[in-house]
């Protein structure tokens, strides 16, 4: 131990933070299982066309859209499923209301999932770059096109622009590993941009003609109407998950809302009216 | 019997008070010192001197929170039992790892002389308090408490890589947050 200085510093912290950390136990593990459940159930891809909203930058972009479930499984609460990371998702969510010059998304790296696909340990993704973040943009879905809104195949997404985010090199896996993951899951690749569409079959995709390759699990999303979606990063994916929050009133309330989130899903929805009146419905 | 009214029993220079303070926050006080000494016996001599030291001190301090008070009486005091041993190079290797993570954070940089340990303790303490929730649980059951990354794991139900990331990010902010600050200079 050579600085004393630091270690009795630590010793004296405020009495709070002590108390605190030693609270009861929290429950938790089923979340393991459940995120593991929810990357089985069927999901429908969904293309469209989007671009920022005047809210964030005006810079067309595109975001990673895929799903292994769990985040949006927490979201919609309707699996039942409470977990201890809802409150923290909670505020990020306000946190991203409370800063809307944001744009494009970042998503918080943990390798639950990807472990659970390819069989790797824990511990070769300790390296991992580990970005924070959950939600980043608010988008305008201009138009849903039918062709995707069917559940012939199993989530999906495009990541471009945010894409270095998550390949940074790592002690452990390098990015020619990563890139290769992108593959097995069906994934297209171009490792000179560092871009790639995966979980969507490569013949559905163009990529020139989207930005933005999204699904909603419930099948639900309005065809060949506009709307805004809420797109939050699934935390616990390398390459970003997310969710699309849609803004009209009808898919709303088909939607069954958890308690905890229905006020931040109310406030986006509020803000995105009050914003955009052409929008209201 | 309320910490409150053991308190008042130190102030009366009761010495029942140790026994009630034993008997309340021992089990408390034996974790802290365990997860910092590798001997048992190491540990109960730490928890008795922790006692002492209590007896000693209040009054005049008057602690808000006696288990806070008497758990940092007990982590002060089995460093030094850490260091002595470490000096005689009785040591479990084992024990270091939490010190050591953490002073890699702060790397070849020392602590600004002009700062006391106190003002360092403030700075640490309202960095923590801007921090998530769950991350500076994280860091102070490692740093504060010692506790082993897998101990961690369990009680929060959290993987060991999520643990590991955990630490590093609020470390580096930490050693980031001190150098910005100017508390941190390097050699």
């Amino acid at each position: 131990m050579k600085n004393e200085k630091l270690q009795s510093a630590i010793t004296d912290i405020d009495d709070k933070l002590i108390l605190e950390a030693d609270e009861k136990k929290k429950k938790n593990g089923f979340l393991k299982y459940a995120s593991i459940a929810a990357a089985l159930a069927l999901v429908i891809g969904v293309t469209a066309i989007i671009t920022a909203s005047k809210f964030a930058d005006k810079t067309r972009f595109s975001v990673a859209c895929t799903d292994f479930g769990g985040f949006k499984t927490v979201f919609s609460g309707d699996r039942n499923i409470v977990v201890h990371e809802k409150k923290e998702i909670k505020e990020q969510i306000e946190e991203f209301f409370a800063d809307t010059d944001k744009n494009g998304f970042i998503a918080r790296i943990t390798p639950l999932e990807y472990r659970f696909y390819y069989d790797i340990k824990e511990d070769e993704f300790t390296d991992l770059p580990y970005v924070d973040g959950y939600a980043e943009c608010i988008c305008k879905i201009d138009k849903v096109s039918e062709k995707y809104n069917s559940s012939n195949f199993a989530g999906g997404g495009k990541i471009t622009v945010r894409l270095d985010l998550y390949l940074s090199p790592s002690k452990s896996i390098s990015e020619e590993t990563l890139l290769d993951m992108m593959t097995d899951m069906g994934a297209y690749k171009n490792k000179e941009t560092k871009t790639g569409v995966f979980a969507i079959p490569a013949k559905y995709v163009n990529e020139n003609d989207f930005d933005i390759l999204t699904h909603d699990p419930r099948g639900a999303l309005p065809l060949n109407e506009s709307f805004y979606a809420f797109i939050i990063a699934e935390p616990r994916c390398p390459y970003g998950f997310s969710y699309v929050c849609p803004t009209s009133d009808k898919l709303f309330d088909r939607l069954k809302w958890d308690d905890d989130i229905l006020q931040s899903a109310k406030n986006f929805r509020a803000f995105v009216k009050e914003n955009d009146k052409s929008l209201a419905e | 019997m309320d910490d409150r009214q053991i308190v008042k029993k130190f102030f009366d220079r009761d010495e029942s008070a140790i026994e009630d303070t034993k008997k309340a926050y021992e089990g408390y006080c034996k974790s802290i010192a365990n997860n910092i000494l590798s001997d048992p016996r190491d540990g109960e001599e730490c928890v008795n001197d922790a006692l002492f030291a209590a007896w000693n001190s209040i009054p005049p301090n008057e602690p808000e929170n006696l288990k806070a008070y008497i758990g940092k009486l007990t982590r002060e005091k089995a460093l030094d039992i850490f260091r002595k041993n470490n000096a005689q190079k009785r040591m479990d290797d084992n024990a270091l790892i939490p010190f050591d993570e953490l002073e890699e954070a702060v790397g070849e940089n020392t602590v600004e002389d002009s700062v006391t340990s106190s003002e360092l303790s403030r700075i640490i303490s309202d960095f923590l308090l801007s921090q998530k929730e769950a991350e500076r649980k994280v860091f102070v059951r490692r740093y504060w408490y010692c506790d082993s990354v897998s101990d961690i794991c369990k009680r929060y139900g959290y993987g060991q890589s999520k643990v590991l990331m955990m630490l590093k990010r609020t470390r580096d902010k930490l050693a980031e947050h001190l150098k910005k600050e100017g508390y941190l200079y390097e050699k």
